[in-house]
């Protein structure tokens, strides 16, 4: 008899099958997470209405700020350098969990090259020069702001740079976005491009699986996304008709409107609740229920895009880890299991869904319908040696 | 389901184990903490109202097929027009001694979870999976997640060698080892001891091997759950022997999935199939049938999926377990490969692949239509469903498939 001792002799050099977050308390909704919740929504609280609680905070990136921008720190300096660290060294710790899918690598290098240079360096140069603060990643009505009567006509005034401003905002609008989301899906912007996304994608990735798969989230997503999408129309359409009629026709009444979007839709919705409730609610529930550029992005996709996540026919096995790791709340199961390719307006195209797939089901795809050959009979004489050489 | 969406028939599910269809495959995952056991479910729960479907979480103990009916644990019974037997299987058991021992488990219930999850709340570390297949490999993945270690005991000469050729399960085999699995080929159990606590404390093999373990999981198979066929005239082989509409010996009475026998197993496939696919199909097939729709089963080409830790598997139609007569491409440093088996008039028969991602209807057309071998190598790109970016291997992988060809 050979008795064996099954200790292995470097168990740290072998590789990690890794446990999911529902074994992790501070990725399940348990206490951890909530005083996780607490404090990053109570950071947005302090940010936008108290900024004079993180003062300390503030006046320690002075220096930075100085060299950067040429003058002293301020709370949204100080915010977007918190972001910035944040999407850099998350994305750090994504490409490391993801490093055997190549997708998953570059697209993560590019948020956070765009959040890095477009939205934290070029804007704090452009204020060095004494030019408008303007982020070339993001387009109305994302940035609804962007388009507003006030903005437009500064901008304009301020110099041939900032002319180029308005016409770059309005060309990324009416012509990139529609020819690129044809291409590749709203994915080109909603997973490599815009700056909610870096942060999502890279600080919000322990918490994807949180997202609500119900029907009745799929209701409401609908309803709050494309009225969100409505009312910043609609808010843009007010304040040009009434700077249009000099302020007569509306008066006060469009600048309040304004004011209040600002505050619920990009304070509260985007930050507080979007950001700080992460932990609770999932990364995406900004981009799910209030973008209105990803509602936009979506009608593009759904019905003018060759985007789409091709099944493997009968290759599924009703898992459900693409349902559950998907963000933005798609059931992704429900169609993968019927062999049916998704189109939905809400996918982001971040690729989890194929990567988490244990049975390959899943692919992204932008090509169109497969070519399909003439099904080949038995072989022919001649054709054995047709078609290689030798 | 697909009974309720073409016949409107009234249909009840009696299941002892779960009051809601879930996904046996997913078992691992919850093990995992990957998702939770709600999240196995692939159909909402109010869907089940929704289609008017009756759930009924009790055992069904025996059939009464004179009166039709089934008799409840409960002690109630439920009449039936058409009966489906979907009994499923249970795990294989060596029949050892020591087997019932604590801590020697299968996995294929749910429950069998919590068992596994109570063992390893003893603070062990040790433990031996008998079985080299495919259960085999997701169990350790599951126990190596907990930082067990891990060690397989598998009669074969190589990895899941009734299945694949050998560099194939070499391949795999590595692929376990870097994910520190200790395999122990050619071997098999022929006791278990256990201390004095009635808990397993090591398995003895035919070569002479003892291996000390606080835990021992038995994936060596199914076999198919027949019981209910007692005292009806429902005949039995393996399994429920049913023909091509599924239909047992026994009037009004099917029965499909890992419980059937295929009296008629298409050519070159065997008779009982416990794989979910097979099991997903036969269900759609007996819809048809019982809804009037009296059409023999379109079996399609074969095929199957698998994953050892992150080393995907896909296998379409038939490719020999000897290896012979095929083309054969793996990457320089192995941890990928391709296989295409030719079959008689070199026409392909099967495709295999590991780490390589292939588009299946692409493949079933190439197999169902008796494709030359040749024609497949010269439009091979098109099975090509690997992520975007992903390594181009099917150059390479061409380049070599034609100097196979032309030698
Ligand atoms: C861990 C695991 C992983 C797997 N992975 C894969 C995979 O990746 N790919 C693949 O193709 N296959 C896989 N399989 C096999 C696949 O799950 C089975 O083939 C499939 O579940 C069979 O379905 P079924 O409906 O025939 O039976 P089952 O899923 O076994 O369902 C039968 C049900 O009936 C119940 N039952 C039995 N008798 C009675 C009774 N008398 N009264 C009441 N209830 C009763 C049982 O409790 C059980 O719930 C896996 C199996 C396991 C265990
Ligand atoms: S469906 Fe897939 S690619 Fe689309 S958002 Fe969900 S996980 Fe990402
Ligand atoms: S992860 Fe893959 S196998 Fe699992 S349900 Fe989704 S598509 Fe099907």
């Amino acid at each position: 008899m050979k008795h064996i001792s099954l200790s292995i002799a470097d168990p740290q050099k072998r590789w990690r099958v890794s446990s999911g977050p529902y074994r992790s308390p501070w990725q399940s909704r348990g206490i951890p997470a909530y005083l996780l919740g607490l404090m990053l929504t109570g950071f947005y609280v302090l940010l936008y209405w108290f900024p004079q609680a993180l003062s300390p905070l503030i006046r320690s990136l002075d220096g930075l700020s100085i060299w950067l921008r040429g003058r002293s720190s301020d709370q949204w300096f100080l915010y977007g350098f918190f972001y910035t660290v944040a999407v850099l060294v998350m994305g750090i710790r994504f490409i490391r969990r993801h490093h055997r899918s190549r997708y998953q690598v570059i697209r993560t290098l590019s948020v956070m090259f765009f959040q890095l240079g477009f939205a934290f360096l070029l804007p704090a140069w452009l204020l060095r020069l004494n030019q408008p603060e303007f982020f070339f990643t993001y387009f109305w009505p994302l940035k609804g702001e962007y388009l507003f009567p006030e903005t437009v006509t500064s901008l304009r005034d301020s110099g041939r740079l900032g002319f180029f401003m308005v016409f770059w905002g309005v060309m990324m609008l009416v012509v990139v976005t529609p020819v690129l989301t044809y291409y590749f899906g709203k994915r080109w912007y909603c997973s490599w491009v815009c700056g909610c996304a870096g942060l999502a994608e890279t600080a919000g990735d322990p918490f994807r699986h949180l997202s609500s798969k119900s029907q009745q989230a799929w209701k409401v997503e609908r309803i709050m996304v494309y009225g969100v999408l409505a009312l910043v129309v609609a808010l843009t359409a007010v304040l040009w008709i009434n700077s249009a009629s000099g302020g007569a026709w509306l008066g006060s009444f469009s600048s309040v409107f304004a004011r209040w979007y600002g505050f619920f839709v990009g304070s509260v919705f985007s930050g507080v609740i979007g950001t700080g409730f992460y932990p609770i609610l999932g990364n995406r529930v900004w981009c799910r229920f209030g973008c209105p550029m990803a509602a936009i992005l979506g009608i593009l996709q759904k019905h003018f895009s060759r985007f789409r996540i091709t099944s493997n026919s009968g290759q599924c096995i009703s898992c459900g880890n693409c349902s559950v790791y998907c963000e933005m709340g798609i059931d992704v199961r429900l169609y993968a299991q019927r062999g049916e390719a998704i189109r939905r307006a809400s996918c982001v195209g971040c690729g989890i869904c194929a990567e988490v797939c244990p049975r390959g089901v899943l692919k992204l795809e932008n090509a169109p319908a497969l070519r399909k050959t003439a099904a080949g009979g038995s072989c022919a004489a001649g054709e054995n040696t047709a078609g290689y050489p030798g | 389901m697909h009974i309720r969406r073409m016949g409107g028939a009234e249909v009840t599910v009696v299941s002892s184990e779960s009051p809601y269809f879930f996904s046996r495959t997913a078992l691992m995952y919850v093990f995992m903490g990957h998702m939770t056991l709600r999240h196995t479910e692939p159909y909402a729960r109010e869907m089940w109202d929704e289609w008017g479907i009756t759930r009924v979480q009790d055992e069904a103990v025996s059939l009464d097929i004179h009166r039709r009916e089934v008799l409840l644990g409960s002690g109630s019974r439920l009449s039936y027009d058409n009966l489906i037997l979907a009994t499923g299987s249970r795990p294989r058991r060596l029949d050892v001694t020591g087997e019932n021992s604590d801590g020697v488990h299968t996995l294929y219930f749910r429950q069998d979870l919590e068992q596994i999850e109570a063992t390893i709340g003893r603070n062990m570390k040790h433990a031996v999976i008998i079985g080299g297949g495919l259960l085999g490999a997701e169990l350790a993945e599951m126990l190596r997640s907990r930082g067990l270690f891990v060690s397989m005991i598998v009669r074969e000469k190589h990895y899941w060698g009734n299945v694949l050729p050998p560099e194939e399960s070499k391949i795999i085999e590595t692929r376990l080892s870097r994910y520190g699995v200790r395999l122990f080929l050619e071997e098999s159990v022929i006791s278990f001891l256990e201390d004095e606590g009635g808990h397993v404390s090591m398995v003895n093999t035919s070569s002479g091997l003892q291996l000390p373990c606080e835990m021992a999981c038995v994936a060596i198979g199914v076999i198919p759950e027949t019981a209910l066929a007692a005292g009806t005239d429902i005949q039995v082989g393996t399994g429920f022997l049913v023909n091509s509409h599924f239909e047992t010996t026994s009037k009004g009475i099917y029965a499909i999935g890992d419980c059937a026998e295929r009296l008629d197993p298409a050519p070159g496939r065997p008779a009982t199939e416990s794989m979910w696919y097979t099991g997903r199909r036969m269900g759609e097939c007996v819809a048809r049938t019982i809804c009037g729709q009296r059409i023999s089963c379109d079996d399609g080409v074969w095929f199957n999926s698998a994953r050892f830790f992150d080393l995907e598997y896909s296998a379409y139609g038939k490719v020999s377990a000897g290896g012979e007569h095929s083309l054969f491409w793996s990457d320089d440093c192995h941890e990928r490969c391709l296989r295409i088996q030719r079959g008689e008039g070199d026409v392909v028969s099967g495709i295999h692949a590991l780490g390589i991602r292939l588009r299946q209807e692409v493949c079933e057309r190439w197999i169902g239509s008796r494709m030359c071998v040749n024609r497949v190598v010269e439009e091979l790109q098109q099975a090509r469903f690997d992520a975007e970016f992903s390594e181009h291997v099917f150059p390479s992988v061409i380049q070599s498939f034609r100097h196979q060809l032309a030698r």
